[in-house]
């Protein structure tokens, strides 16, 4: 069944990549440029999982992340932090915001297509 | 009185001899039907025997045989579906390996066309550099690196774009001076050897990607740095390097071009209106 994937990410290369990455799983993506857009988008279409950069100018991935879960009505949605600095710091931010599941840039497609399975529930 | 003695005398001999006549007779009539019992039993020993030999031995021998038979049918049955199944496993996992083959190329083939799409999806020569850095660090996964332009008038390569060189004040190297110089003069590309530490800053870059048009070098991209999470280059990241040192340098030398082309254009333009205007007033 077809579900609503949210990518969020300021730069249009990252954006075009996962699009194009989730091409072949019959999902709807629907894309944000930063965070303002992210949480005004999810509001409105309720994804059922969001792929949300860390680093965005004017609102950054944690706090998008944490204003997401404070929301009643987005704050059951999956949230997968795509980050390109992986050190723990970072990733226990991401998790303390509320986050999910992360990854780690440059991204792979087998591992950016086994969390959006597994976050939506599907088998491999 | 001596009649009477002898009188019981007789009558107690009597008496003894009635009771063992009895007995006697008690032990024939038994000893008759154990006769009896034994005979019996004798014919049902034959009986046993007659149907063992007769029936049991052969029909069971038989069956035995049949029921090794179809065993060792069953066993070789088994053997082949232990074998089928291992057969299938063993292709199931060759699909599994070639699935994750297909789709790391598929990915490789991705990051590629995005990188290609992406350079020439404009002819803003700010864009250019700022997807040239986009490609870099999210492609590549560099956290330090810096992109240099060759000044052929100055002989030498100015730095145009940076991530994570804030501190650095020197923006120019000579042609020929250093990894970067080597790079922007012979047009080789330069990789550190392995075993070269990648995740800390190094003084000299740990990758040189020359951009060239042709085979003329326009300018380097200097890698200082991979992010905490790449470990190494990746035969993907030597595409990504081929990529960028011909579609990078295209791009941002097309960019140059038109920005010049188009600043031109403008000032003739305007010469040509004012010409215009001039003409207007000398009629009137």
């Amino acid at each position: 069944m077809s579900k609503k994937v949210l990518l969020v990410d300021d730069t249009e290369t990252v954006l075009m990549f996962e699009k194009m990455m989730l091409a072949g799983t019959g999902h709807q993506i629907v894309t944000a440029k930063n965070g303002v857009e992210a949480l005004k988008v999810a509001e409105e279409i309720c994804p059922d999982i969001i792929l949300l950069d860390i680093m965005m100018p004017e609102m950054d991935g944690i706090e998008t992340c944490q204003r997401l879960k404070d929301s009643a009505k987005t704050k059951d949605i999956p949230v997968v932090m795509v980050t390109t600095k992986g050190d723990p710091e970072r990733v226990e931010k991401a998790y303390s915001a509320g986050c999910n599941d992360y990854l780690t840039k440059p991204l792979d497609k087998l591992d950016l297509l086994a969390k959006v399975r597994k976050h939506l529930g599907e088998s491999d | 009185m001596d009649k009477g003695n002898h009188g019981d005398k007789s009558l107690k001999v009597l008496e003894l001899f009635t009771e063992g006549k009895a007995f006697t007779e008690e032990l024939l009539k038994e000893n008759e039907n154990l006769r009896l019992v034994v005979a019996k039993l004798k014919n049902e020993k034959k009986d046993l025997e007659k149907k063992y030999i007769q029936v049991d031995v052969p029909r069971m021998r038989e069956k035995l045989r049949m029921h090794e038979d179809e065993l060792n049918e069953l066993r070789k049955e088994n053997k082949e579906l232990r074998g089928q199944f291992e057969s299938v496993e063993e292709e199931n996992r060759e699909f599994a390996g070639r699935y994750v083959q297909v789709e790391r190329q598929n990915s490789a083939l991705i990051n590629l066309y995005v990188a290609s799409y992406r350079l020439h999806s404009t002819l803003n020569y700010t864009e250019v550099v700022e997807i040239v850095k986009e490609i870099v660090i999210n492609m590549v996964g560099s956290e330090v690196f810096g992109v240099y332009v060759v000044d052929e008038e100055e002989k030498e390569m100015v730095m145009i774009a940076h991530e994570g060189l804030e501190n650095q004040t020197e923006t120019k190297v000579a042609l020929g001076q250093g990894r970067i110089g080597e790079a922007g003069q012979s047009g080789d590309n330069f990789v550190a050897p392995a075993g070269t530490d990648l995740q800390v800053r190094s003084e000299e870059p740990i990758a040189c990607i020359s951009l060239k048009v042709g085979e003329r070098t326009m300018g380097v991209i200097a890698i200082y740095q991979l992010m905490m999470q790449k470990e190494g280059f990746h035969e993907l990241d030597y595409q990504l390097f081929e990529l960028l040192g011909a579609h990078a340098a295209t791009a941002i030398y097309a960019a140059k071009l038109f920005t010049l082309s188009e600043r031109k254009r403008n000032t003739l333009e305007g010469f040509i209106n004012l010409m215009k205007m001039d003409t207007d007033v000398t009629k009137q």
